[in-house]
Formats: structure tokens, sequence, C-alpha cells
């Protein structure tokens, strides 16, 4: 209709004809993809580093960055890949016979960050830190809440390289539970609050910026006490990339290194694809299902071990464990992962038995029982924790069991176990990190001292303060099978799978050796560049 | 019209105070972030002094009276996930967001102005077709779908472009392209209707019998029909500063979105309060900015202010 004739109007329909088509054109070939790390530094995709500690003390208390630990810190002990426990910054020890004090033997000619001489010193000033802080500010010092706090008595700087730490009962975990040892003149030097934004200890890496909610860097270490463990690179970022398909796309695409939070269908995609490597933590985790009703004085039929036992033997884990995490699980007899302290590779898991599950409800008069299912609805622990609530739904459903689900977010979902504002039954999950030892049962087990115990069977209660107390390792360890079998004979909670944690690494990677059971990718001692 | 200024900027605050009032009292509806806080071991009396310590403990009206007052005085309080204030983390995370919001308004300006001006110039014909159809299909694509393409052809295939930070002029561009798709659509419809509409006024007919040169007629037209479209863009760059938490998630891009999307799951009531804060704030100014070109671009629009003693 408007359409104009006239020379001069085709002049200003091709200048507007020209400036439609340049205001449509953004794509640069002549850019770089721009962000590709320079040679000798490698970048890590992951979903969050949520509480951003950057301070390898304070890094416990948050699963996303409990790297820093590792990374910046040097423990006393140190955790190898396999799970072994091995000596660090202390080369042995000595338990006096009270069992309260332990004299530790510290490694001679180690550096920290800033040049000074590791000493006992140092050792004393972390673990005072610990004591006078988490006193003044519980909410920075929250991993520590957990019993190390209140069991240190006092320590002692006996020599340079001797120091004695007496607790105020048997801690038989001292050595592993204590903090790394910080740089004490660089401490006393900046103060509490300079020393946590830029941290100095004795660490493969040192800490070099942060940038909120964005990335983490460090930088190598030249000095550090251990060149087997020394990275070949210079620089490691940890990139906040919060949505999976890009974090794979990163990879793909040559912008990340390695990533993590991998999902089973995204490494079942990569696998195969050109200089990508899967590499998968087994053991990482443990999806169970608590049954809640053990813990009140209501009438439930879930208060029937032979109800619950039909319940575990509806689902059809090893058909989960294939079809919905493609392989990348197993089915486990109870919560204890395969590094736990008491696991036993012989027992076998209840099995699969819809038939046998449907009657045992018929003979107990729980036929048609209604089940009230709640779960959040992201974990890091269970990759589409969605589906993992809808294939138990479908299982139950089949033995003729009604399903009420009750899926909300995380924060509000933990609240509520913690307010013990639920009946039923509910999904939970359990990380390498904290179960590795059987002590880290206590939260879900323990009727007195426990946040969510589903239970009030006290038996738990003393193999679990035996556990905690005993000093010497064949008393724990009988304990801890005993309490292996309570879980297994008690099912108060169902354990339906144990899962991988899964890693990806680019071409820029030449191996990445993980820890077993660790949840996150680290430690990076043992990631190299090509 | 300062009269008219400052009424707008009062409205502004008080509707950001009502805002995050209500944010405030829905958040604590399903309790305190203090169990995402503790460890898994912590004893239930270590769990009880920790909320006691953040203030969890007291009643949510003194909770409130004691936020309004830290408010008063310009305290958003500290955020409980990050560990540091929270002005320190959402002033920055809002230039990263105001960075990507303008370059993708800019970007949907001039792309929707300019095809909705072809549009409108030639309507019936096949450029006009080929722009009504581009504009359908920009506003029913999904942002976060469509920024995934994007990634995969121009990152994963050909790489060019990185896939996703914002380091660097080229990082900005994917998340721009997904961000503009939607508001590109809408103002190149609304101009090509305005274009159209005023191409068909007496005055127009009038200056085209007379001869006037048509880089004249258009500056015309367009001062004619840039009302409307100022006010869809206006609207359109507001709402963008809120899209953008589904396309900085996608692309890892450091703005508030990404940052009220962690402050939302970790319960971090502080950091969220602070963002919906600023974000009403700088909604506000954007309408207020608006509503101050009207003026400027329609001298109608100055008079009735002046008359109506605004």
């Amino acid at each position: 209709m408007f359409v104009s004739g006239g020379p001069l109007s085709e002049r200003a329909w091709r200048i507007l004809q020209i400036l439609a088509v340049l205001s449509l054109v953004v794509g640069v070939p002549a850019c770089s993809p721009g962000g590709n790390a320079p040679d000798d530094s490698l970048t890590v995709g992951v979903a969050t580093l949520e509480g951003q500690w950057i301070d390898p003390m304070q890094a416990r208390n948050s699963l996303p960055t409990a790297w820093i630990r590792n990374a910046v810190g040097e423990g006393l002990v140190r955790q190898e890949v396999d799970g072994s426990w091995v000596p660090a910054l202390a080369t042995g020890w000595k338990i006096s016979a009270d069992e309260l004090t332990w004299t530790f033997t510290l490694r001679e000619g180690v550096l920290m960050h800033d040049g000074s001489h590791f000493s006992a010193n140092d050792v004393k000033t972390s673990i005072d830190r610990v004591v006078r802080e988490s006193a003044a500010n519980p909410d920075n010092w929250t991993t520590y809440l957990g019993g190390y706090s209140t069991a240190i008595e006092k320590v002692v700087v006996i020599d340079d390289l001797t120091v004695a730490v007496t607790t105020n009962r048997p801690y038989p975990n001292l050595a592993k539970d204590s903090p790394v040892p910080i740089a004490t003149a660089y401490y006393e030097k900046v103060g509490e609050e300079a020393f946590a934004k830029s941290p100095v200890a004795a660490g493969a890496f040192k800490f070099l910026s942060a940038s909120a909610n964005n990335s983490i860097t460090v930088v190598r270490f030249d000095q550090f006490w251990d060149e087997k463990r020394r990275p070949n690179f210079k620089t490691l970022t940890m990139k906040v990339v919060p949505d999976e398909s890009t974090r794979v796309s990163g990879l793909l695409s040559g912008q990340l290194d390695v990533i993590q939070g991998l999902s089973p269908n995204s490494a079942a995609l990569l696998e195969g694809a050109d200089d990508v490597k899967i590499v998968p933590s087994e053991s990482a985790s443990v999806a169970y299902v608590q049954m809640l009703d053990n813990r009140t004085e209501a009438d439930s039929p879930l208060k029937n071990l032979r109800v619950r036992q039909a319940l575990l033997m509806a689902i059809d884990r090893e058909a989960m464990a294939k079809s919905l995490y493609q392989g990348r699980a197993s089915v486990p007899a109870t919560p204890f992962l395969t590094t736990t302290l008491g696991y036993d590779p012989n027992l076998e898991p209840y099995p699969f038995d819809p038939d046998q599950a449907q009657r045992i409800l018929e003979e107990e008069g729980a036929a048609g029982l209604t089940v009230e299912l709640h779960s959040y609805n992201a974990t890091s622990g269970i990759p589409d924790v969605g589906k993992f609530v809808e294939a138990i739904t479908g299982y139950w459903e089949n033995i003729g069991v009604n399903v009420k689900v009750d899926l909300v977010d995380t924060a509000t979902y933990i609240s509520n176990l913690y307010d013990a504002n639920y009946t039923g039954a509910a999904v939970l999950t359990s990380q390498g990190n904290y179960v590795s030892e059987p002590s880290g049962f206590i939260p879900t087990f323990h009727t007195r001292d426990g946040i969510m115990t589903p239970h009030s069977d006290t038996r738990y209660d003393v193999l679990l303060d035996n556990i905690s107390s005993a000093m010497n390792d064949s008393d724990r360890e009988r304990y801890a099978s005993e309490l292996n079998e309570l879980m297994y004979d008690t099912l108060y909670v169902l354990p339906i799978l144990r899962l991988q944690s899964t890693v990806a690494t680019g071409p820029r990677v030449a191996q990445f050796r993980r820890q077993i059971a660790s949840p996150i990718a680290e430690p990076f001692w043992y990631l190299e560049a090509k | 019209m300062l009269h008219f200024a400052l009424r707008r900027l009062l409205q502004g605050v008080i509707a950001a105070i009502v805002l995050v009032s209500v944010v405030f009292f829905l958040a604590r509806l399903n309790g305190d972030p203090t169990a995402l806080l503790a460890p898994p071991n912590a004893a239930p009396a270590e769990i009880d002094r920790l909320r006691a310590n953040l203030g969890y403990d007291r009643p949510i009206p003194v909770q409130y009276i004691a936020f309004l007052g830290d408010l008063v005085r310009g305290d958003l309080g500290s955020s409980t996930s990050f560990k540091t204030s929270v002005i320190d983390l959402v002033l920055p995370a809002m230039a990263q967001t105001a960075r990507l919001a303008l370059i993708a308004f800019l970007l949907a300006l001039v792309a929707g102005v300019v095809l909705g001006t072809l549009a409108g110039m030639r309507a019936q014909s096949r450029t006009d077709t080929t722009v009504r159809v581009a504009a359908v299909v920009g506003q029913s694509i999904p942002s976060f779908w469509l920024g995934m393409l994007l990634i995969l052809l121009f990152s994963v295939t050909l790489g060019w472009l990185p896939a996703f930070g914002a380091i660097g002029a080229a990082s900005v561009i994917l998340p721009a392209i997904a961000l503009a798709a939607l508001p590109t659509a809408a103002i190149a419809r609304m101009t090509r209707s305005t274009v159209i509409e005023i191409y068909g006024k007496d005055f127009t007919l009038f200056e085209r019998s007379k001869g006037v040169a048509p880089s004249v007629l258009l500056t015309h037209i367009m001062r004619n029909a840039s009302l409307p479209v100022v006010t869809l863009a206006g609207i359109q760059l507001g709402a963008m500063f809120s899209q953008t938490i589904v396309v900085e998630s996608l692309f890892a891009w450091p703005g508030v979105g990404q940052l009220a999307i962690s402050a939302i799951n970790t319960k971090d009531f502080a950091l969220v309060q602070g963002v919906v804060i600023v974000n009403t704030l700088v909604f506000v100014g954007l309408l207020f900015v608006v509503d101050m070109l009207y003026g400027v671009l329609d001298p109608r629009v100055r008079d009735h202010e002046a008359k109506v003693g605004a």
C-alpha cells in the first residue's frame, strides 16, 4: 500500500534495509570465543560456590567450597584417593594413657605461603582460633559445631615441632577433624577479618582472588613440601556455571577443562566425545527413604518391620540403577558407603520381589495402605530426584500402596525435617564426605543427638556413642559393623541406591585421579594438565 | 516538572518498601535458614544457638521492626550464604545485569524500530510479511531455549563466541541476543502498527503532496510514532531486568538474577530482600525516565502537566 516508486525513496529503503541487516548480524567471526584460559591454567565449572568460603579452616562449612581445605590448606593428616588416611603435616602422634592428650610430631622443613616456617605454634593458632571463634561467631564456624569446638581442652606447644592437644573426652578422629594449620605471624598481623578474606596456610595452592557467586582462583605454591603433589599447572579457577547444559557446552568448546555436577544422562552423552574423559567417584552418596513414624507414639503400619521390608522389596533398585542412572549406581544393603568403616560387602541387599511384598502387606493387614512420601525437588546427592521419587511411587503403587507425594524446595524441606513436621516417609541423601565415618550417621540415627532421627531405638545411641569414643581401631570397627547390621535388621531407613559422582575432563587435562566417595571434584593434587 | 519528578520518586520509594515488606513476611512463612547453615552433625542445642546468633529466634514482627530500622540507615544487612554485606553483593551484580540489559535493550530498540519501520512503510509487501512472521517467532521462542541453541551453534560448533561468562566484549553477544529476541519482536510490531497509522494521517499526505524530502518526512513520522514505542520500550527495559534471571542462569552471567536464585535456594533472607529493593528501585527509576522522555518528545504532555500543576 505504501510502496514508494521514486529514486530518492529507493535510496531511503536501501538505507533502512542495510540498517536492518546490520542490526541482525551480530556474529563476530573475528572474535575468539574469549575466556579460554592461558596454557598453564585450568578452569573447573561448578554449579555453585555457595558459601564462598576461601579460608581453608572455614571452607568445610559448605560442600561447594570444601575443596579449598585441601587446596589452600594442608592438614595434620590427609585422605588419599583410595580413602586411606596418611600423615601430612603431622608425621606421627602418641596418645596418653587416659586417651585425652595427643602429642603430635610435626613435619620439618615445611614452608607456609608467606615464606614462614611451619611450626607447632601454627597448629596452636588454628585450633585456638576454632575454639574462640566458634563461641563468638557460630554462624561462620558451623562445621565445628559437630562437637570439635567443645571437645578441645587446651593446646600446648612443647617445641617447634611438637604440640600436645588435650580433649575433655576421648576423641578418636582428632587428627582428621583438626583444622589445617595457618601462618601465625600473618594471622596476628592482619587480624581475623582480613585473614578470612586472604588466607595463608601450607597447601599446594595459594589463594589469589574471589568474585562472589562467580569464581575463586588459586595459584600453585612452588615451595609446597610434597613434590609428588605439586600441580604441573599454574592457576586453578573454579567458575560458577549454574546450568548443566552450559557446563557441558563449555567443556566441548574448550572454555572449561573440568566440569562437576554431571548427571548420568549428560555423562552418557559425553561418553565417546573427542578428548573428553568421564571420571567417576564410586560410592559418593547414598539415597534412601526414612520411615518417619517410628519416632512417634501414634499408630502407623510403617512401625511394622515387615511392612517396611515389603516396601523395600517392592522397589526394583537394579532397574533404577540401570535405567534412571545409566548404570552409575548400585544397590546397597544399608546406608553405609563402601568406604564407611564397618561396611560389609557380603551383606546381601533385600531382593526385589513385588509378589512377596504384596503378600506381606496382606498378612500384616496393611494392604492398600497410604504413605505420604516427602522429598526435596533438587539435591546434588541424588540427580533427577523428581524421577527418583516417581520411580519409588510407581513401584509402591504397583503393590497397592496409595502414595501421596509432597515435593518442595530444599530449604523448606530441610527445615521441615529438622522441625519434625512430616509423617510417613522422607527421601534423603548422605554424601561421602559426611558418612565415610560411621559417626556421620549420628544426625540421622542417634535418638538424643540426632537432628533428623526417624526412630526412638536407643540401641543406635549405644553403638554411635561407642564409635565416637573408642580409641582402638578394632573396637571402632566392631561397633561400626554392629551398627551396619542393626540398620539392616531394623530398616528404619530404606536404602535405595548408592550413587557415583561424575566429573568430565577436556583435552587440556592429562589425568585426574579423584578421591573415592567424593561428591565433588577434589582434591586437585592429582589433576594434571597436558 | 520538579514537583512531578519528586512525586514519582516518592511513589517509587513507597512501592519498594511495600514490596520488600511483602517479601519479608512471605519468605519467613516456611521457616528460617538455620537448618541449611548448620552441618548435618550439629546437635539440636548448637542449632538453637546458631538460630539465636542470627536473630531468627525473635518473633517475626520484632525482626521486621529491626529490618525497617536498618533500612532507614541504608543497611540492607549481611548475606548468610556469602558472609558479606548485601550492598557489596547486589550493587556489582546489578551493574552486570544493567550492562547486559542495556546492551540487549539497545539491540532490541534499534532492530525493532528499523524492522518495524521497514514493515510499516512497505505494508502488505514481502518485507512486511517477513518481519511479521519473524516477530511472531521471536515472541514465541523461550529465551532459555534460544540461548541454548545460540550456545550450541556459535560456541560449540563454530567456536566463534564464548558459551558463558562476562569477561571480554564478545561474552555479552549471545546473552544479549537471547534476551533481546522477545522485546525486538514486540517493538517491531508496535513500530509497524504506529508507522502505518501515522503514514495514513492527513499531515503525512499533505507533506508528501508538497514534495517534502523523504528524510524530513521520515523524521516527522518517526517523531509521532515514537510515543507509543518509547512507552513500550521503557516497559520492556524494566521487564528485561527481571527476565535476565533466566538468561543469567544459562550464560553464568554474574548479575542479580543469578544472585537471586542462589539467595532463594539458600533462604538467604537479607539477600532476597536486597535484590527486591534494588530491582524495584531500578524499575521505578526506568519508568520515571520514560515519563520524562515522553514529556520531551511530546510538548502536549509537558503543557498538560504544567496546567494540572504537576
